[in-house]
Formats: C-alpha cells, sequence, structure tokens
C-alpha cells in the first residue's frame, strides 16, 4: 500500500463500545413503555361507582352527625316563672344550691319580684341580696340591715370579702 | 415471541392511537436501542449520560413520531434525534467531545512519527471533533462504517440509499477528518 494513501484513521485502533447486558436493554424497553403518556390506566366502572358509593355514604354520615348533635346550651335563660313556684320552694332550691349561683345573678332575680322585697326573718339569702351593678334605686333590702349584721353573716358564710366592697358601704 | 415485522409496517401502526402504536414502540425499542446506545456512548463516554440521553431520545421519538413521514430510514430520522440531543447535552454540561481519559474512541495501532507526543485522549478528541464537523448524512455513515464495522449493505439497510452512494459519503467523511487531523499535528 502506498503510504501517501494510508490515512490517519487508518492507524488508530478503534477502542470497542462497552455495551451493558441484554437485562439493561429489557429493563430500558419495559421502563419507556411505562412513561408513555398516553398509556393512562383505565379505571373500571364499577370501580367508579364504588368510589361514588364510598363517597356518597360518608357525605350522609356526617350530614347526619351535624343534624344529630344539638348545639350546646341551646336553651335559652329564660326567666323563672315565679307564679308557679312558691317563694318557699325556690328560697329552699336557692338555699340547697347556693354554690351555684352569681350573686349578681341572685340580686337581679330577687329585686324583681315584690315580695322578696320584704324582709324575711331568719332567711339570710333574703337578708344578704346585693344590688346590682350600677346601684337600683328600689333596692331596699340592705336598708333594714346594718352593717354589723351584714359582716356577721358574711363571716359565718366564710365569703371573702372585697375591700372595695366594705369601701362602699 | 411474536415476529417483528418490517419497517414500513412499524411506522404505519406508530402512527396509530391504539394501544398497537405502543407495540410498535416496543419492536423499534427492540431493533435500535444498542446501535442507538453504542453511538451515544461515543459521543459521551459515560454510561449514566449515555443511559439519560438514550431515554430522552426516546420519549422523544415517541412524541413526534407523527413527524417521520417515512421519506428517510427510521434509523436516520432518530439517528438525528439521538445526535442533536447528545450535543445539546455536551453543551449544556460543558463537556469536551469524547475526552475522556479512562475511555478514549480511539488508540495507536503502533508508535508512528506521524503523531509525535500526542496522547490518545488527544488524538481521539480530535477524532470526534471532526466527526461532528462533518454533515449529517456523512457522519452517520461514517460511525457507522468506522467504528460499528458494519457492511455498506447493512448501512443501506438501517439508512437508505444505495451502497455506492454511502461508499461515496464515506470517503469524503474520511478526507475531511484526514485534513482536520493533519491540520491539528501540525500545529
Amino acid at each position: 500500500m502506498n503510504p501517501k494513501e494510508q490515512h490517519i484513521t487508518d492507524e488508530l485502533k478503534k477502542a470497542k463500545v462497552p455495551l451493558p447486558s441484554d437485562e439493561y436493554f429489557a429493563q430500558l424497553k419495559s421502563e419507556l413503555l411505562s412513561q408513555l403518556p398516553g398509556q393512562a390506566k383505565v379505571v373500571p366502572f364499577y370501580k367508579k361507582w364504588w368510589a361514588i358509593s364510598a363517597a356518597a355514604s360518608v357525605a350522609l354520615l356526617i350530614g347526619l352527625f351535624f343534624l344529630k348533635e344539638e348545639p350546646a346550651e341551646q336553651q335559652t335563660a329564660a326567666a323563672p316563672d315565679w307564679n308557679s313556684v312558691s317563694r318557699e320552694e325556690v328560697l329552699a332550691y336557692v338555699e340547697d344550691n347556693i354554690d351555684d349561683f352569681e350573686p349578681e345573678t341572685l340580686a337581679q332575680h330577687l329585686t324583681a319580684i315584690p315580695e322578696w322585697h320584704e324582709t324575711i326573718p331568719g332567711n339570710d339569702l333574703a337578708e344578704a341580696s346585693m344590688p346590682v351593678s350600677g346601684g337600683n334605686s328600689t333596692n331596699t333590702l340592705f336598708d333594714e340591715l346594718e352593717d354589723k349584721e351584714i359582716l356577721e353573716y358574711l363571716n359565718e358564710e366564710a365569703i371573702e370579702i372585697d375591700d372595695e366592697l366594705l369601701i362602699g358601704s | 415471541m411474536s415476529q417483528i415485522p418490517d419497517e414500513a409496517t412499524i411506522v404505519s401502526l406508530l402512527h396509530r392511537e391504539d394501544e398497537k402504536a405502543q407495540v410498535a414502540f416496543g419492536w423499534i425499542i427492540e431493533l435500535h436501542s444498542k446501535r442507538l446506545y453504542t453511538t451515544i456512548r461515543r459521543w459521551v463516554r459515560t454510561h449514566e449520560d449515555t443511559n439519560d440521553i438514550l431515554q430522552e431520545v426516546f420519549i422523544k421519538i415517541w412524541k413526534n413520531k407523527h413527524q417521520f413521514k417515512a421519506n428517510s430510514a427510521l434509523f436516520s430520522w432518530m439517528y438525528r434525534i439521538a445526535y442533536n440531543e447528545a450535543m445539546h447535552f455536551i453543551r449544556r454540561e460543558k463537556k469536551h467531545l469524547s475526552m475522556n481519559l479512562d475511555h478514549p474512541a480511539v488508540e495507536f495501532q503502533h508508535f508512528s512519527e506521524h503523531f509525535g507526543k500526542i496522547t490518545p485522549e488527544e488524538i481521539s478528541a480530535w477524532l470526534m471533533e471532526a466527526v461532528e464537523k462533518l454533515p449529517e448524512k456523512q457522519r452517520l455513515v461514517f460511525e457507522q462504517k468506522y467504528f460499528a464495522d458494519l457492511k455498506y449493505e447493512e448501512i443501506a439497510a438501517i439508512t437508505g440509499g444505495t451502497t455506492g452512494g454511502l461508499k461515496a459519503n464515506y470517503f469524503h467523511a474520511v478526507q475531511k477528518i484526514e485534513e482536520y487531523l493533519k491540520s491539528k499535528l501540525n500545529h
């Protein structure tokens, strides 16, 4: 061969390109086929039906749950019908559950009933009726009580005394 | 195992919109994945990069399947996509073409004063640079003839064209590569 006609490329030895195993190409094919955009999963109709049914059932249960549940403290604070209850019964009830009542609430309800304005001897609750905040000019319960008697009562009941109340009395 | 049909049948099935298109796509992967792998690997030189590019190439082939009008061989079209993806990758990664110290594209058959102190890695890089400058058809033929050692008849089967035309493409490619390497050697 004429050296001049010999090409440079003929003097080079081509390096063999390392080829992966057949498993690589098999996996490549399966991976590519699984990625095809057009390969959307066909959901059978019965599966959709069940999904819809399940969603409807859950929605129904939630709705029933909220319908069954009553709002807390739905009862309104209706004013007691004092006419149907005797004074003695009310007094007895209040005395038995004195701790559940706020003094302001007691004073408010007691002064609303004309009969309660009477001072009942031996009835501490009636005697200790406190005026509502802001002052009620019609409240005469404390008029017939002396400060000493009020303090004695408070001490007996072991009520914590607010100094500001004492200043105002 | 079902027999893979001819390329014309595969292409017609590929253009369909049903599951037969996916079957045709699977046949294309079987027929050409190894050849595309070696082609891409010769440019980017690592398996990891080759794998990434190869997957991108096949995804693009699927997405653009309707753009293939069968006026050329299927492999020629896929080769163009593979080449563009590899070059895009190299430019994006700013990697030198075939400059891989562990796996040069070529080595020297024997010692030659022609090459002086040039290393196999350098001559490999120059060779791939020269190949990159070739027109697409010459590049494809040169790669399949020089690197893959295919016969002209085999190259014609995958790229289309006549064996005479392929020979002409190959000799023109070799001439241009020679000129490029000589210019580098005489630098």
